[in-house]
Formats: C-alpha cells, structure tokens, sequence
C-alpha cells in the first residue's frame, strides 16, 4: 500500500519538477513540441529508475559499511555519467532507430539535476530498494507527465501576442507556475485509514 | 602578466549583465527557484555557486594545457565534485542550520550549468586570471538574480528580508509567494525585467 | 608516453588528489559536526522546558538542570528546578512519510499529560507535512492525555485526540504511529528511568 503512495504522491503531489524544481532547464528547453517532452520524460524516466536500481546498492553496501558517506556525491555523479555513456551505447548498437529518435536527449541527461536530484533525496529518505525504484519511477513519471502538460500549453500558445521579453523561458515559467498550483491541488487527495 | 584594464571589465560585465547566466541564458534555473524562499539561502547559495566557480575556473585554467581531450569532462567533473563537497561540509559544520534547511540543493550545485558550462567554455582557453574574472563576473550575474527573487518572495510571504521585518504586524502573508508557484512567476518577472532593459529578442538567443 | 597511458595517469591522479583533499577537508569538518547535533538535540530540549540559556553556556545549563538516562528506546531527559521534577522528555526517533522523523516529547511529572512536543529533524513535503514543525501544530499537543494513545486525526474532540495537518495525512498517520509506539516501549521500561 506505501508503495503506491509513494508512486502516486512523487507524480502529483511532490512532483519532481514543480515541487522540487528538478529538472528544470530540459523542462523548459524540451517541451516545444509534445512528441519531443514525450520522449525526453521517457528518457528521464529510464535513466532515473535505472540509475537508483544501481546506486542503491553502492550505497548500502560499499559507502555505508565504510561509513564513506562523503563520497557520496562524486560517486554518484560519477555512476551517473557512465550509466548514460552506456546507456546510449547499448541503445545504439541494439536498438539503433530508438537512437536515432532519442539518442540526443541521453547526453543532455548527465548533467540533468533531477537525476542526481532524485538519488541524493532517495539516499536522504533513507529508502529500502523498492521504495527507491518506486520512487525514481514515479518521479520520472511525474516529470514526464508536467512536461507534457507544458508542452500541450506551449502548444495553445504559439500564436499568441506574447511580449517579446517574455518569449521562451519567461511565458515557460509562467505556465509553470499556473501548472504548479494545479497540481497543487491534488493535496488533500491522499486519504486512506 | 599585462591585463588590460578594459579587457577584464569587458569579461566581468559579460558575465554579470550581457550574458547574465540566468536571464538571458537560462542556465542555473534549479537553484533559483529552490532555494529562493528566503534571502538567508540565496546569500548562501550564491556564496557557494562563486566560491566553487572561482576555484574551478582557475584550477580548470590551471591545467587546460595538460589535460588529454579525451578526459577533460571526467576531470571537470571530479573538481567541480570535490569543491561541492568541501562548501558542504562546511556549512554542515559552522552554519548547521542553514544547511539543514538547503538539503540536497547544495549537493546539486554540482550539476549547475553555469560551474560547468564556464569551465568548458572559457576557463579551458583562457588564462587563470582572466578565468578567476569570468567566473566572478558569472556567479555575481547568479547572485543578482538569486537575490532579487529571494528579496521579493520573502518579503511577500512573510514580510521580512534577511528576517528584518519590513511591514507592521497586520501584514497579511502572501503564502504562494513561498511555495512554487511563487517562485516560477517571480523569476519570470526577473527574467522579463532584464531581458526588457537588454531589448533581448527571441530571435537573438542562440 | 602514448595518449592512453596519459589519459590513465592523469585519471588516476586526478582520482587520488580528490581523495586526499575529501579526506583532509571530511576529517577536519567531523568534531564540529559531530558536535551540531548534539547542540541542536539540547536547543530543541530548552525550548521544549521553556529554559532560557546563553548561547555559550550550553553544555553549563544543560547540565545543570537536565539529567539524563539512556534506554534502550532512546534517552530520557528529567528536567529538576530546585530538586523537584518538573518534565520528562522522551526522544523518539521513527519512519514519517517520506522520511525518518526525530522529535522530542515532554511528558509532566505525573506520567498521563503531556507537556509538549518538539521536532528536531524530518523530511516532509514543505508546505505540506512539514507544518509539523509549526508551533500552530504543535502546541495543540499541550496539556492532552496520552494513554491509551494518542490520536491525530480530522475532528479532534476528545481529551488524547489531536488535529491532523489538512493536506498531510499520511505525515500525520505516521507521526502518530511513531509516538504511540515509541511511548509504549518507554513505558514498559518504566522501572529502569522513573525513579533514578
């Protein structure tokens, strides 16, 4: 039951991007057009779940026994880089039109704050291993589902008299914010016994 | 060494006003909205954007002629890491507080695109003072935006800055300010203030 | 030397460089970081008696005027003005929604009301169950019973009932659960801090 709390609560209520602000430069570079965000949060979202599949486990069994807590972030963002190198080398040799489709939005990734985002706030909640797929899952989820979101308003807007300082990342973040405060709303809705 | 005044002048206000990193290139976004609740973490989180920049930028410049291609990103990466790490430890050791309160944000200046993005693109080719320049120009550009949105978001939502008061106690809190809403339509308004004054078209940006 | 050679020498020094300076800079950090925690344990504590104390005097006050006793649960700290017991705190440490919660609470002499509550660290969602922290929520637990236990829910009437946080159930739910239990496993120890 938690773990469905938690998947749900990390897409709506604690989204990765509109609570947490992770994620933001690609939420707002990416989402010109709805299939491109699509295919970002895709990425995002195997990248993130695949990365905390392996950090998890170098964290419990190679940092914490020696007590190397401090390591942590070079070790994560090291594990991160060599996870999307690899990542996209195996989706080119094997998959080689998923690439073509996708390939570029992989480097972008590295440097992505949501995926270190979301390992150190796994490592922080102190989550068991599923917890933590369950929780990079969701949160990928989330940011795909906002960055669809943005993408479709985006989309309303392209012929609209927006003011020329406000074009791109200013009206961006201003979608940005109605979009928060909708989902904002999903608050009280998380009401079992 | 001969530094032309007019060079290093050039190279400041580059990086503080014409490519003001958050405004007009929009890098650094992450932090801007996370930690600009309140003007004690701003302070705080720019402190550590220049004090990690600064060093990188340097060390980076330091050892841009050694360094094989091949592994400039890897070695980038670690420096930026072990400064990041040194600025965290610090603040968890002398300013527990605040360091509670920013959390993992501190760890993610790692991932901060403007750190990152002066180290490849200048400090690699140019020499350590002129990068120690840039990378001052850079994060006071940073600083200013982190700034002006925690000034504005703390004073609306709980009407003080750097927890002076600054209205009467029947001020009523203006609560969004401080939760993301807020927080994504002040730095619009930044972004819109600065980009009206520089006359930036969207056609300008790269 | 050729450039695959070079690029593993400099790895690898760049490699060992970082780990030196980790080290040098983790090891010198340690003592005063060690010590934080400590300090915020006893601040919270203070401000949980309602004990006024000199920023620099902190370990003086302490230990003038709190005693403590380590269980197996967590330490228990009476609070004696003039050799009369004035409150018991319990430390109670347990899994909140999203994170572990650490909070203190203080219980009055006579072992059924409680004083008061204090959160020294948790992880909750901001704006959301961290209002935990708020004193708006947590002087509500001034002056009720806890036993048989304690209740944080919607309409709060009774005497050991609690207004929950609307908009943060599931961190209310858990911040009962750890209270509940964590009180219930000092309670069954009684023998060993009640008359020291």
């Amino acid at each position: 039951m938690k773990l469905w709390i938690i998947f749900f609560a990390s897409i709506l209520t604690n989204n990765i991007v509109l609570t947490y602000f992770l994620g933001i430069c690609p939420f707002l570079a990416m989402t010109a057009q709805i299939s491109t965000a699509a295919g970002m949060g895709f990425a995002v979202t195997f990248v993130m779940t695949m990365t905390c599949a392996i950090i998890w486990p170098i964290n419990h069994f190679l940092l914490a026994p020696f007590n190397a807590q401090y390591l942590q972030l070079i070790v994560y963002i090291l594990v991160i880089a060599v996870l999307v190198q690899v990542v996209e080398l195996v989706i080119d040799r094997y998959y080689p039109i998923l690439y073509a489709r996708m390939g570029v939005f992989l480097s972008l990734i590295t440097v992505n704050c949501a995926i270190l985002g979301v390992a150190l706030f796994m490592t922080l909640r102190n989550y068991g291993y599923i917890e933590s797929i369950v929780f990079s899952t969701g949160s990928g989820i989330g940011w795909m589902i906002a960055a669809i979101a943005m993408a479709g308003a985006r989309a309303k807007l392209r012929f609209s008299n927006i003011p020329e300082p406000l074009k791109g990342m200013g009206i961006s973040l201003v979608i940005a914010a109605i979009l928060s405060m909708g989902f904002m709303g999903f608050a009280g809705w998380i009401n079992l016994r | 060494m001969n530094l032309d005044r007019k060079t290093a002048h050039r190279i400041f206000i580059d990086g503080v006003w014409i490519n003001n990193p958050i405004a007009i290139t929009g890098l650094g976004l992450c932090s801007a909205l996370a930690v600009t609740g309140r003007v004690k973490y701003a302070l705080t989180m720019s402190a550590g954007v220049m004090f990690v920049n600064l060093l990188s930028s340097v060390a980076v410049s330091v050892i841009r002629k050694k360094i094989e291609p091949r592994v400039r990103m890897a070695v980038y990466t670690l420096i930026i890491a072990v400064l990041v790490i040194c600025f965290d430890r610090f603040l968890k050791a002398f300013y527990p507080l605040i360091s509670g309160e920013l959390g993992p944000y501190v760890g993610l200046i790692i991932t901060n695109c403007v750190i990152f993005g002066r180290a490849e693109v200048f400090a690699s080719k140019n020499s350590p003072l002129l990068s120690a320049i840039d990378a001052l120009g850079h994060s006071t550009g940073y600083a200013m935006a982190l700034i002006f949105v925690s000034v504005v978001r703390e004073l609306f939502a709980s009407g003080t800055i750097f927890g002076y008061n600054m209205f009467s106690p029947a001020f009523k809190p203006w609560v969004v300010m401080e939760m993301s809403p807020g927080a994504f339509l002040v730095l619009a308004v930044y972004i819109w203030i600065v980009r009206f004054i520089q006359n930036v078209t969207e056609r300008k940006q790269a | 030397m050729t450039a695959e050679k070079r690029i593993f020498y400099q790895l690898v020094s760049a490699g060992f460089l970082c780990a030196v300076i980790i080290k040098f800079v983790v090891v010198f950090t340690e003592p005063y970081i060690a010590k934080n925690a400590d300090i915020a344990e006893k601040k919270a504590l203070f401000s949980l008696f309602g004990l006024n104390y000199p920023d620099n005097r902190i370990d003086e006050v302490f230990s003038k005027y709190i005693k403590v006793i380590r269980t197996e649960t967590g330490s228990v700290y009476k609070y004696y003005t003039d050799n009369t017991l004035r409150s018991i705190a319990l430390r109670i440490d347990g899994m909140g929604f999203w994170g572990e919660i650490s909070a203190l609470i203080a219980l009055k002499p006579d072992l059924k009301t409680i004083d008061g509550l204090t959160i020294i660290s948790h992880n909750e969602t901001p704006g959301l169950g961290a209002k935990i922290t708020e004193p708006e929520f947590l002087s509500k637990f001034h002056n009720k019973k806890f036993l048989p236990e304690i209740k944080i829910k919607k309409e709060a009437l009774a005497d050991n009932e609690i207004d929950a946080i609307t908009g943060a159930t599931q961190t209310s739910n858990a911040l009962e659960k750890i209270i509940n239990d964590d009180i219930r496993e000092y309670l069954a120890q009684k023998e060993k801090w009640i008359s020291q």
